[in-house]
């Protein structure tokens, strides 16, 4: 049969006959006779890895996704700059979800658990502990009147109402001369006594903004009308998903605000409760849905760290963020839903904007969503229309938010206390009920000095190298050089 | 519209499909007008996500607006909404049943997803605890394709053999 085969082929002759040669050719010789190699007695085996990598507890991750962010955890330590990191975590473009924070209503619970917060009635023990040490009665006395005299210079004395030329945003230019009204004064009487404020940085209309992984449920796509990639039938898993891992349940959010004041300082806060305590550790309400479901919607763009100021500033951590609680946003929140809808929107909004500032701080120390934070970071809020004051305090613990509960027990804290009155009314141009209490809480705020933690601020950063340094030099420094071709002595007398 | 056309073949439409006659604009002065039984219409689904049980799925007539569908809800039914949100939808494609081709495409459909207020919660009932009994004649069928399947799929090999040596 096979003889058969050969012999046609030979004669038709096919373009690659000279293969079939190797048929013809006496190449293939088999022999009985086998040469013994000597046997090697040491067996070389692959290194063994182990199943789990070192270091921390993984939860519910697949080895695989561990090993992978083990790997990341690696390259991002190896970079010796904060620049470098930053630039590595978001040079790649995915989809994120978009948090807005004033937007829709019944969104404080979604927040609590994206943020992982837990909220709190009242204000930390800390300040309640300032009474006795610090004698604000005698600040608060001494700077009544002439704050008194601003708010009634700004109802009354001084007609503004040529710059109200925007309606929609009346009230919040309104709410930003009164509160520069009350609180230059008070920034020029405690600077004289605490020297942390004197070196402090005092900026309007500043852009913050961060990015966080998540642990949650699992999402499912629909097809819209106007869609564009409508021949596409992806899961909406694969749209959220953090830059390395294929886990359905881990998504990357982000939010963007503008907050109008901001004051820094040198150093960090204190924190308001020790990480060991009970608080830091528990439950926190647990929110199961797509952010599709509460109208938040998906973009494609490139994630930002931004904290407000530039890499190498001195003040480096934030010691208050006021916001205005007559936001324009915020007041249609307010006229749609509600009164009861907009007190929750208003505590969101707090807790929002003072989690994205913590986190966007965090990551100009060294720290990332791989990197645990090693001391809790602080910050506190301040939202008001310059009358009702609302006062936030927020530490934050985590980082590592993508980790399942029993693998991270850690949750962030929140407290909060809203509708403060600093007065009552203003009639016929003279404030009346000017109450202490909150002007005090305000002045606590302001005057709560920064520590040194005793802790390492920067331990995943190489300390060889120097930090960076924000000021650069445009005009180039000219050394005068004085050179002496004859020297001239009119007096002789006055020379000696 | 394609589909109801192919499948009436004319250009007839039903009546609560069909676009909402143009209202008289209002001037100062006339007497207004007043619909007391409008073209609208509302059907419940159930949600395609999982979502908090305040939350409740409506497909709509494609005219209406967010506004029209609160006052649906709170001046018929006396419920009261918080938030309405909509968005239109496309409908699914129709292939040739033999060659897999799109012929047309359903209508394209409204939906809105309503949060009802003052606490109010809703959980759609679950029609069909067991299955229907199309779903079941179904299941029986394709039970009985793959097992005969299977049993043709062992005599491949013996398929030049008469039937007695199989």
């Amino acid at each position: 049969m096979a003889a058969s085969l050969v012999r046609f082929k030979l004669i038709k002759f096919p373009p690659n006959f000279l293969n079939y040669l190797y048929y013809f050719t006496n190449r293939r010789h088999y022999s009985a006779h086998v040469q013994l190699q000597e046997e090697v007695q040491e067996v070389e085996y692959p290194p063994i890895k182990p199943r789990w990598p070192p270091g921390q507890v993984w939860g519910d991750l697949s080895e695989q996704n561990a090993w992978k962010i083990h790997d990341e955890t690696q390259n991002i330590m190896s970079m010796p700059t904060v620049a470098e990191r930053i630039k590595h975590l978001t040079s790649n473009e995915n989809k994120i979800a978009l948090l807005k924070t004033r937007r829709y209503p019944k969104n404080l619970w979604y927040f609590q658990d994206r943020t992982k917060t837990h909220l709190i009635d009242g204000m930390p023990d800390l300040y309640s502990s300032m009474d006795g040490v610090s004698d604000l009665d005698a600040v608060v006395s001494r700077l009544r009147p002439i704050i008194i005299d601003g708010i009634e210079m700004e109802h009354d004395k001084l007609e503004r109402s040529r710059l109200f030329w925007e309606k929609s945003k009346k009230d919040m230019i309104a709410a930003r001369l009164l509160l520069k009204q009350i609180l230059l004064p008070v920034r020029g009487y405690l600077s004289g006594q605490n020297t942390h404020f004197q070196r402090s940085r005092f900026d309007e209309n500043v852009r913050v903004v961060a990015f966080w992984d998540k642990y949650g449920a699992k999402h499912k796509r629909i097809q819209t009308a106007y869609d564009r990639n409508k021949h596409r039938k992806r899961n909406i898993d694969e749209d959220i998903k953090p830059v390395m891992l294929n886990e359905p349940y881990l998504y990357r959010f982000q939010a963007d605000e503008i907050v109008p004041i901001q004051i820094r300082v040198e150093r960090p806060l204190p924190e308001f409760v020790p990480l060991n305590s009970e608080l830091c550790c528990g439950d926190y309400p647990h929110f199961d849905y797509s952010p599709i479901v509460m109208g938040h919607r998906t973009v494609k763009e490139k994630h930002a760290c931004v904290p407000g100021f530039n890499l190498g500033d001195p003040c480096e951590f934030g010691q208050l963020s006021i916001l205005f609680s007559n936001d324009s946003e915020l007041m249609y929140l307010k006229k749609c839903y509600g009164d009861q809808n907009y007190r929750e929107a208003l505590i969101g909004y707090g807790l929002m904007t003072s989690f994205i500032w913590n986190v966007s701080q965090a990551h100009f120390q060294g720290f990332n969503t791989f990197l645990e934070l090693t001391y809790p970071f602080t910050t506190q809020t301040i939202a008001s229309d310059g009358q009702s004051f609302s006062f936030f305090a927020y530490q934050l613990n985590t980082l590592q938010l993508w980790k399942n509960d029993k693998a991270n027990p850690r949750r962030n804290l929140c407290w909060s206390s809203l509708d403060n009155k600093l007065y009552e009314t203003v009639e016929n141009g003279k404030v009346k009920g000017f109450s202490d209490d909150v002007f005090k809480t305000l002045l606590k705020f302001l005057s709560l000095k920064p520590v040194d933690r005793g802790v390492d601020l920067r331990p995943y950063l190489p300390k060889d190298k120097p930090l960076p340094v924000d000021c650069k030099e445009y005009i180039p420094k000219t050394v005068e050089k004085i050179i002496v071709e004859e020297k001239i002595i009119y007096d002789e007398s006055r020379s000696n | 519209m394609h589909l109801t056309r192919i499948l009436t073949g004319r250009s007839w439409i039903p009546l609560w499909k069909r676009k909402i006659p143009p209202y008289p604009v209002y001037v100062q002065g006339n007497p207004q007008n007043r619909i007391f039984l409008p073209m609208f219409w509302m059907k419940m689904v159930k949600l395609e996500l999982n979502s908090p049980p305040d939350f409740v799925e409506f497909i709509v007539h494609p005219q209406m607006s967010k506004l029209d569908v609160k006052q649906y809800l709170e001046k018929i039914y006396k419920i009261q909404v918080l938030n309405v949100r909509t968005s239109l939808r496309q409908g699914k494609d129709v292939l040739h049943p033999s060659e897999g081709y799109i012929i047309t495409r359903e209508d394209d459909y409204k939906v809105a997803f309503v949060q009802l207020g003052d606490g109010r919660t809703f959980e759609f009932p679950n029609i069909f605890i067991d299955k229907s009994p199309d779903e079941k004649d179904m299941e029986l069928m394709q039970k009985m394709e793959v097992r005969g399947k299977k049993k043709y799929e062992k005599q491949y090999d013996r398929a030049s053999l008469p039937p007695w040596f199989r």
